[in-house]
């Protein structure tokens, strides 16, 4: 293999989306450089063919880069590369087309900064590559948005914007401690950092925020419902390389034993996936339902981490298997969420049931992914790990409520035109391309899982099934035309409960919304009866009137915020 | 007296002598003007570069004449002289041509680019200077060149800003002198050494030392927009947007934060300033500054005056960074010197040009200019990026030395400073750029001029995008040879922090 070669394309995996970016925004260069868009990732889809671990220094990069492709590497580039060919295949912002150029350069540049995240092999590399995902992807999903979109945007970058003082400064700490910023220094010098549990805090949080973890997960859910078809797959790569990748690369899962943050981890996830089930139980929009199924994966990441945490052999098994695993959950995850809404098209002949088929098969791969790591586990502790089986229920209910839920807008929308929601700047998918790519994505998904199954037993495999199956029950259950059978009779303990609860936040909410705001206008009018001319007032009603901006909020909370962390910092000092 | 002795007086007169003579020339006389303008930037830049290479390679430039008995003008280029020097003389090219462009058609333009040279030239004497009297000559010679340019405009608010910059900065020269002198009385020297002069003296002089620290921080403080002696800066932003730039990213501003480093490292000595218990109520200080400045950005519609308040709190990085007293922290502190003022001077180059092109001037106005204007607003965006510390942006750079020498010395706390100025700064500069790049523009701007099929003149549009192309490289090739971080690592190696 030639090293230059392959040193080459290692750089071109990052840079050629970049110069692409460039080239798109001068004149002379725009028409060929919007035609290759697609082809954006093709370096990197071509490295991931490589066999070989390549290591490129870079000395004058930022503190001294380094590019690299390892195991973990190579499987996050294949999916990361697939997702972002595909939202360049669906979203090709043709020549000519409104603001095409704008669309581009955010679209090359947030697949640079995706792909970039991949082959980092130090923490400010990785950090650049994220920010550069992360606001480019931003841009990319309020481009010229409706109006719901705005909302989900504006929570979006808040939370980018706490992912990355968080983040950095959790990489001060681990660069101050380690005195490098690679990720084997970094790693290492975890172990035995002296504030080991506030940088393990800081980093759940930083990466949290991209993975999904509850309480940090609020762009998510909107994001999901809003985004446009096209850049779906894009938001799925960007859950996994920028917030479990960050995990993956910088815990040293295998080579510590810490009881306690492993409890705390589980703890974690049984809130996060208990939260999960919850909402994904009240939703009715099979997209917020994905967005659920995201969040559960998440919990179960957390599950598995604190799992590891607690007993550190079990890293041995699920070492070689977790990067498959995650690409079959990656690309089962992104097919769902492209053929969502699209399975309503009019199909005719032997193909009728083509796409409800895809979408059967990707919810199945998905409901595989914790079925198979579940499988691995009970291969080493003897018997199915229990936290892990709630996982997979949760993950089991929700995939199939989602699908169930989206095969009966099918069948309520048949014979009904189907809209796709894209701007008139993106390229308008064919349903017939977006069906393609999504079946790709699907048959990449069950590659992976074919690889996964072939290494476990029936046995081991056993447990797992019965939970899955058990939670698939449940979800058929839980979907819209059975909830009609089980509606409380007239008359019963349970609607009497339900009736009051409405009343009860019916009422909450008036007097919140309009009755307060009406007492406070009455009570300051008769006050100034009194005090006609005080300044004190048209100051308060400043004051006031500045409270109704939201950076004033901001700040607010900012103050809040720096009061909390300055009361940390003096025990942390 | 050799070839090497004279180079800094050459750079030092490369401004002075055109600028003298632009004084004398005819409004008309547009071509000789910027000829002479342009030659004597290059000529600058180019003997500043002779002299990099030297200091490099350890050479030495030193230029001493005769002042008074005892005393001497002295020009040196030592690393951090020089460090200063080539920021002065790189973005002040950059300027004149954005400035020629800008000034197209004005009046008094030969007084404009007199007054300018002359900044240039007390900014670039400061930097060189060797000791506190040549400090304090040029330092008094950049407030009288500078107020001219800010009341350039000749209206009444112009009139008004210059008046309080000169109170202000008259005020702060007053307590500088008066530092010096004291400081003269007790020492008999004001050469700059390179880890102070300071440390010798006697343990009851210590409580009158800390009284002269005070009166030269504050004398510098007033130029540095330290709170609360900051009140000039916001109202000088209704200068002329080449000098709001200058005055920013180089001269006014950056000469006090840069007269701190100079306090602190060259006149007490930073270990014996720590020692004293003057560096613990400085950082402070400078926190505050850092936290108020971006709280006050954020509720400005004006966007020339969002940036002013920006400055404020950028600033004051520099002098955070001198106070934390570490190596690591001082290299944050001293590269920031430069990478703030590529960012800041971008800013102020691209809200000059909307300002120009299409009669913006409030953050209120900016709804779709990206689409109108999309390489003003390219470079804007790199900017403001740069200041909120995104990598892989020069501040960015500047933020990570910052917080690793506070975490290397056990100032936790500054590293909560740190985050919670990018968070306010994120506060204020995302919502603008969300307006220029994703909202929908208005049917009519205030008052457009129209340049073809260019979204402004070139002369305007060239400068912001090479400053922000730097700001990106300082960021992102902040390791190699020459670049701001190695030089700012070649002065605490060599000055500082000698092992």
């Amino acid at each position: 293999m030639n090293t230059l070669f392959d040193a080459t394309l290692l750089l071109l995996v990052m840079i050629w989306p970049l110069l692409l970016a460039v080239a798109v925004s001068f004149s002379a260069t725009r028409a060929v450089a919007l035609r290759l868009v697609p082809w954006a990732a093709l370096p990197a889809l071509v490295l991931t063919g490589l066999f070989f671990d390549q290591a490129l220094h870079l000395p004058g990069v930022l503190l001294g880069s380094v590019l690299v492709l390892d195991d973990l590497g190579r499987v996050f580039l294949l999916l990361v590369a697939t997702l972002w060919t595909a939202v360049g295949l669906l979203a090709w912002p043709r020549p000519g087309t409104t603001d095409a150029e704008r669309y581009a350069v955010l679209l090359l540049l947030a697949m640079a900064g995706g792909l970039g995240l991949v082959v980092a092999a130090d923490i400010l590399l990785f950090f650049t590559a994220g920010t550069l995902t992360s606001y480019a992807l931003y841009g990319l999903l309020v481009s010229d948005a409706e109006d719901s979109t705005r909302p989900a945007g504006r929570i979006l970058v808040i939370l980018l914007v706490v992912s990355d003082l968080v983040l950095f400064e959790c990489l001060l700490l681990l660069g101050q401690a380690a005195g490098g910023v690679e990720f084997t220094v970094v790693r290492q010098a975890l172990l035995s950092i002296e504030h080991r549990g506030l940088v393990l805090g800081l980093m759940i949080v930083g990466f949290g925020i991209k993975a999904g973890v509850v309480g940090v997960h609020f762009w998510l859910t909107p994001v999901f419902v809003s985004a446009v078809p096209a850049l779906r797959p894009a938001l799925i790569g960007f859950i996994f390389s920028a917030g479990l990748l960050g995990w993956l690369r910088l815990l040293p899962f295998g080579e510590s034993h810490w009881p306690g943050e492993g409890i705390m981890l589980q703890w974690l996830a049984w809130v996060t996936l208990g939260y999960a089930v919850f909402m994904g139980l009240l939703h009715r929009q099979q997209r917020a339902i994905l967005a659920c199924v995201a969040i559960a994966l998440t919990g179960y990441w957390l599950m598995l981490m604190g799992s590891v945490f607690l007993q550190p052999t079990l890293w041995s098994e699920i070492d070689d298997a977790l990067p498959f695993i995650l690409l079959q959950a990656g690309f089962g995850l992104a097919a769902l969420m492209l053929l969502d809404g699209q399975t309503g098209w009019q199909v005719r002949g032997r193909l009728r049931y083509f796409p409800r088929g895809v979408l059967c098969l990707a919810a199945l791969l998905l409901v595989t992914v914790p079925v198979i790591l579940t499988g691995h586990v009970a291969k080493v502790v003897g018997m199915m790990a229990e936290p892990l089986a709630w996982a997979l229920a949760a993950i089991t209910l929700l995939t199939l409520r989602s699908v169930l839920l989206m095969v009966s807008t099918v069948h309520d929308s048949r014979g009904l035109k189907v809209t796709l929601k894209e701007t008139q700047h993106f390229a308008q998918a064919s349903t017939t391309r977006t069906l393609l790519v999504a079946s790709g994505l699907t048959v990449a998904s069950l590659l992976a899982a074919v690889n996964n199954l072939i290494e476990l037993s029936a046995d081991v495999l056993w447990g797992p099934i019965l939970v899955a199956a058990a939670a698939a029950l449940l979800a058929w259950l839980s979907t819209a035309s059975r909830v009609q059978h089980l509606l409380p009779a007239p008359g019963s303990l349970q609607l009497r409960i339900n009736r009051r609860l409405i009343s009860f936040l019916t009422h909450g909410r008036r007097v919140v919304g309009e009755q307060l705001p009406d007492w406070r206008a009455t009570w300051l009018a008769s006050l100034q009866r009194y005090r006609p001319h005080a300044d004190s007032w048209r100051f308060i009603d400043r004051i006031e009137h500045r409270l109704g901006h939201w950076p004033v909020v901001l700040v607010i909370l900012l103050l809040l915020g720096q009061l909390v962390a300055w009361l940390g910092g003096c025990v942390f000092c | 007296m050799n070839w090497n002795a004279w180079i800094p007086l050459l750079v030092v007169a490369s401004s002075l002598l055109p600028g003298l003579f632009i004084f004398a020339l005819a409004e008309d006389r547009v071509r000789l003007r910027t000829t002479l303008n342009l030659a004597a930037a290059l000529v600058k830049l180019a003997l500043v570069g002779w002299m990099l290479w030297g200091v490099y390679q350890g050479q030495h430039y030193e230029t001493r004449l005769a002042l008074l008995p005892e005393l001497e003008l002295v020009l040196r280029a030592g690393p951090l002289a020089l460090f200063f020097v080539t920021l002065s003389a790189v973005l002040w090219l950059l300027t004149t041509v954005y400035a020629i462009g800008y000034l197209e058609g004005s009046l008094n333009r030969s007084r404009f680019f007199g007054f300018f040279s002359l900044c240039v030239t007390a900014t670039v004497g400061v930097a060189l200077a060797g000791n506190l009297i040549t400090f304090l000559l040029f330092y008094e010679l950049l407030t009288l060149s500078t107020y001219p340019l800010i009341v350039h405009r000749g209206t009444e608010v112009a009139r008004r800003a210059g008046q309080s910059y000169l109170i202000y900065t008259f005020c702060g020269g007053a307590l500088l002198l008066l530092g010096t002198v004291w400081l003269y009385t007790l020492t008999g020297t004001l050469e700059f050494t390179p880890r102070g002069f300071l440390s010798g003296l006697d343990e009851e002089y210590h409580s009158v030392l800390i009284i002269i620290f005070v009166l030269l921080i504050a004398g510098l403080g007033v130029k540095a927009a330290l709170v609360p002696l900051h009140g000039w800066l916001p109202q000088a932003m209704v200068a002329p947007a080449p000098v709001s730039a200058l005055l920013h990213a180089v001269a006014v501003v950056k000469v006090g934060a840069f007269g701190i480093v100079r306090v602190v490292y060259e006149v007490f000595g930073v270990e014996f300033a720590a020692s004293l218990g003057v560096t613990k109520p400085l950082a402070l200080l400078a926190a505050i500054t850092i936290i108020y400045g971006s709280l006050r950005a954020l509720f400005q519609d004006d966007l020339k005056r969002r940036l002013a308040f920006s400055t404020v709190s950028q600033v004051s990085y520099i002098v955070l960074g001198v106070a934390i007293a570490g190596p690591v922290a001082t290299i944050g502190g001293v590269v920031h010197l430069v990478h703030q003022g590529l960012m800041k001077i971008t800013l102020f180059f691209c809200a000059g040009n909307l300002a120009e092109t299409l009669g913006i001037h409030k953050v209120s106005e900016m709804n779709g200019v990206g689409r109108r204007m999309p390489w003003t607003m390219a470079a804007f965006t790199v900017g403001a990026f740069g200041m909120m510390g995104a990598p892989p942006i020069a501040g960015f750079i500047s933020k990570w030395h910052l917080g690793l020498g506070a975490l290397e010395v056990g100032q936790g706390w500054v590293v909560l400073v740190l985050a919670g100025s990018s968070l306010l700064n994120a506060a204020y500069f995302l919502p603008i750029l969300h307006a220029a790049w994703f909202r929908q523009p208005p049917n009519a701007w205030p008052q457009e001029h129209a340049y073809g099929r260019q979204e402004t003149a070139w002369a305007l549009l060239l400068p912001p995008v090479v400053t922000a192309l730097l700001a990106l490289a300082a960021g992102l090739f902040a390791l190699l040879p020459f670049s701001p971080l190695e030089w700012a690592n070649l002065i605490a190696r060599r000055e500082f922090y000698p092992l």
